[in-house]
Formats: structure tokens, C-alpha cells, sequence
């Protein structure tokens, strides 16, 4: 979208570089923790039940109670018809007031409530690209009732597309981490993700959630997320 | 105290929290969530216990919101083995309901309604229009979609409601999309009131498509003014219903 620089960089933009790689990670790194678990499983069976995924929670829940941590929900979602006994299945669990809980929605494609996940941009990506992929920042009125980053990754078993592993980040706690370093770059700029939405930004006219629609500006990429470091015009007084 | 500063503005931070009492908060809450759909009919309510600890009140208040609506005929409760209180949402009991809440209010309070619902659905179609990549209205137009195919009163109003929170999530806006809840459970039991018949369903859809088709322009100014115009004619409808109670 901009023009792409790999010159060496100022070591306040390295700095943010690497913080946001950290963040990043921490959160890919439990979603890709969560896909081994699961090919596993899928490796060691023939048909793979609901009960069989236990080994899930026992990931997710001790990364959620960490104080140190910033995930707010982790999971398996499973491919439809992946399971031997529920088309669609979540095993998903998440932060709510504080303690750790199940996700429970419904997974019946008759009820009135029914959560399809096949066409949402967590799932979907993953699946047509086989990449991993960064969802948001997005009003997850679903699980979470928050302004969120998801963090997905496919879960590939022989080749074939068994569901999505993945985690969910507060944008909040996504700005705690990096924002400070992102104020003492001493440059106006934003990370944006790959639709130009802006995840979070020094500038008060471009807070997270808004596009950036002047991509003519000098951008860095950061490692090989879906995320890059922008340049945002200063406003002449 | 001085409140010098704010004038009579800063009376509303001092005004009573709820004019309602808990259980009555809470029987409203539900009966809204029935009418609305949001609770099937047959579906097993959560427990006194479960209840309690999801709205944050006593069990005790939780036994009298019940027994409210109960009362209603709106839920059923069985003892014993397998028992629990089931919703019982019949279309006329719905109707019902919504007529007595309707009988409630005066025009004054529907006309403030729908000029409150205008502000938060007018802002969120500006900002979705400020904020909506392809993506986003690719969505929202699979909303408009699934809204047209619905069939029936009660999908229809679930499909529409879905589409305002949709609208308010492309706006980005954890805020506007908690106040679109808000309202839908608050009015959107009203406004449907007077919707629902194949000709106002045309009319609804038609308005989705023009609000999407401004979103997708990245026209904000007409993004906003086609959620405004829905909502005032949706407000008109309900007075024009309202009035014809008085008959």
C-alpha cells in the first residue's frame, strides 16, 4: 500500500518493532501451542470427540489466570464436520469479570441462536489462506463484549484444514504494552493492520479503529505480522 | 454542595439511579428478551442461583421478577426432576405486552425515543461510513441479505436488529454498539410493534440497502441522514399506532 523501507531504523521505530513482535507472539505462540495440542489429537485418532480435547483448557486456562498476561480468551475452533459428534464445536475459553469460563454458545445451526463462525474473518482467513492472521481491532459483541484483537493460526493436519487455534487480546492491553514506547519514538505514527485500520497511534486524530486512507506515506513492516509501522502526516498549524 | 459550574445539568449526576425497583428491573429485562425473541419459546431459563449471580441481585429478587411473570403466563415453572422455568412466547402474549408498554408512554416520550435512537443510529452510520473497509460492507450487505429472506414477524426482527449491531460494530464503537442493545431491548419491541407486514418489511429492507450503499460510498452525511430518516419513520408508525389506542 506505501512504500516499504528496509534500510536500518531509527532505533525508537526497532524498539516498537520488537515490543509489538513480543505482544504479537505471546499471543500467537499460545494459539500455535493450542494447534499442536490439537493435530496431535487428530494424529493419534481415528474420530476425534468433543472429550478428547481437554488438553485445550489445560493450555488455556493457566496463560488466563497468569497476572502477568495479557490474553483475554483462547481456544480451538473446530472445522465443521471436524468432530465425530458436533458439526460446529468451540472449545474456547475466555476472561470474564476477571475468572476464567467456558465459552457456551450455540452450536445447533436450528436454534435461534446459532453462532456461525464459517464466514467470520477469525476463522475464514485462516482457512482460505492457510496463514495466520490478525482480526481487528473489532467490536466482538460475540465473546468477549470488547474492543479486540484475535489472533488466529489454521490447525493443518496432513494438509487438511481441521479448524482455527487462537487467542484474543483487549486493544486495551494491546495499548498498555506498546503505547509508551510508541510515545517516546518522538515520530507521529500508527500501526495499522493489513485493511489500513489503525490499531493504535500517538496522534489523537488517528485512534485505533479509524482507516487510514493516505497510504502514501513511509511504512515499516514489522517482522512478518500482518502489521506495519506508518508515518502519519503532521498536521500544518 | 455547589454546583455552580454545571447548572441544573449536574442535578442529573445526583438524580436517583433507577426509578424501577430491582425485580421489577429484572421482570422487564426478561419479558423485553421474550417479546424480543432474544428468549425462545420453550427455552429453559437459567437458575435462581444462576439468575441472581448474571444480574447481580438476591435470589429473593429473583423469586419475585419470576413470580411476575409467571403471573403473565409468560414463563412456566415445573418442579422436580427436569423442572426449571420455561418461556412461554406465544405471538399474542407478545402483542399484549407490547401494547400495554405502549400504552404507557405518552407521544412526547416516543418522539424522545426515537430522537434519542436517531442520535446513536445516525452516528454509528457516519462513522461505519468513515471506517467500513470492503470487508465490513460485504458483511453488512450479507446482513441485508439474510434480513430480506427472513420469514415471519420474529426472524424479521432478529435479522434487523442485527443489522443495527452490525451497523454500530463497523462503526467501531464498543459504546454506540452497547447503546444499540440498549434500545433494541428498550424499543425494539415497541417499534416493531407497528412493522412486521410484507409491505413494511419491503420498506425496511429498502432502507438497510440505502444506508449500506452510503456506508460503501463512504458518503458519512448520507450514511447518517438514511439511519435518521428509518428511525423517524419508524417513530411516526408507532405515534400513528399509538394514537389509534386512544380511539
Amino acid at each position: 500500500m506505501s512504500e516499504q523501507v528496509t534500510e536500518p531504523v531509527a532505533p525508537g521505530i526497532a524498539a516498537i518493532q520488537q515490543l509489538v513482535g513480543t505482544v504479537a507472539g505471546e499471543a500467537f505462540g499460545l494459539a500455535t501451542r493450542i494447534a499442536d495440542e490439537v493435530t496431535e489429537v487428530f494424529n493419534e485418532r481415528e474420530a476425534v470427540r468433543r472429550t478428547d480435547l481437554a488438553g485445550v483448557g489445560a493450555m488455556v486456562l493457566p496463560a488466563l489466570a497468569d497476572p502477568e498476561g495479557r490474553i483475554q480468551g483462547a481456544g480451538y475452533v473446530a472445522a465443521v464436520d471436524a468432530l465425530a459428534d458436533s458439526r460446529w464445536w468451540l472449545e474456547w475459553f475466555m476472561l470474564r469479570n476477571g475468572s476464567p469460563e467456558r465459552l457456551i454458545v450455540d452450536t445447533d445451526p436450528r436454534g435461534e441462536n446459532f453462532y456461525d463462525y464459517e464466514s467470520l474473518p477469525w476463522y475464514d482467513v485462516p482457512r482460505n489462506t492457510s496463514r495466520r492472521h490478525i482480526t481487528g481491532p473489532y467490536v466482538d459483541y460475540l465473546c468477549t463484549d470488547d474492543y479486540t484483537l484475535t489472533f488466529t493460526v489454521p490447525v493443518l493436519v496432513g494438509g487438511r484444514f481441521t479448524g482455527v487455534a487462537g487467542a484474543d487480546l483487549k486493544v486495551f492491553a494491546f495499548e498498555k504494552a506498546v503505547l509508551p514506547r510508541l510515545r517516546a519514538s518522538n515520530h507521529t505514527m500508527a500501526i495499522v493492520n493489513a485493511q489500513g485500520r489503525v490499531v493504535l497511534s500517538n496522534s489523537a486524530r488517528h485512534v485505533s479503529g479509524t482507516l487510514l486512507r493516505s497510504p502514501d506515506s513511509t511504512s515499516y513492516p514489522i517482522g512478518d505480522l500482518p502489521l506495519a509501522l506508518v508515518d502519519l502526516p503532521v498536521r500544518k498549524s | 454542595m455547589a454546583l455552580r459550574f454545571y447548572g441544573s445539568g449536574a442535578a442529573a449526576v445526583f438524580a436517583p439511579l433507577e426509578s424501577l425497583s430491582r425485580s421489577e428491573l429484572v421482570a422487564r429485562r426478561l419479558t423485553d428478551a421474550i417479546a424480543l425473541g432474544l428468549l425462545p419459546d420453550a427455552e429453559q431459563l437459567p437458575g435462581e442461583a444462576d439468575l441472581a449471580g448474571i444480574f447481580g441481585v438476591s435470589t429473593t429478587t429473583i423469586r419475585e421478577a419470576l413470580s411476575s411473570l409467571r403471573l403473565r403466563g409468560l414463563i412456566d415453572t415445573r418442579r422436580g426432576r427436569g423442572g426449571g422455568s420455561f418461556v412461554r412466547a406465544q405471538q399474542t402474549i407478545s402483542t399484549e405486552i407490547v401494547r400495554d408498554r405502549l400504552d404507557e408512554l405518552s407521544l412526547a416520550d416516543l418522539r424522545d425515543l426515537g430522537d434519542h435512537y436517531s442520535a446513536i443510529a445516525g452516528t454509528a452510520a457516519r462513522l461505519a461510513a468513515e471506517r467500513a473497509t470492503p470487508e465490513d460492507v460485504d458483511r453488512l450487505t450479507g446482513v441485508c441479505d439474510a434480513l430480506e429472506h427472513a420469514e415471519g414477524a420474529g426472524a424479521r426482527r432478529r435479522a434487523d436488529a442485527q443489522f443495527h449491531i452490525e451497523v454500530a460494530a463497523t462503526a467501531q464503537s464498543t459504546r454506540l454498539y452497547r447503546a444499540e442493545v440498549s434500545l433494541q431491548a428498550e424499543v425494539g419491541t415497541l417499534l416493531w410493534l407497528a412493522f412486521g407486514d410484507d409491505d413494511s418489511h419491503r420498506l425496511t429492507v429498502q432502507s438497510c440497502r440505502e444506508v449500506v450503499a452510503a456506508i460503501d460510498r463512504g458518503d458519512s452525511a448520507a450514511a447518517r441522514a438514511a439511519a435518521e430518516e428509518r428511525v423517524a419513520d419508524s417513530t411516526t408508525r408507532l405515534i400513528d399506532l399509538r394514537l389509534t389506542l386512544e380511539d
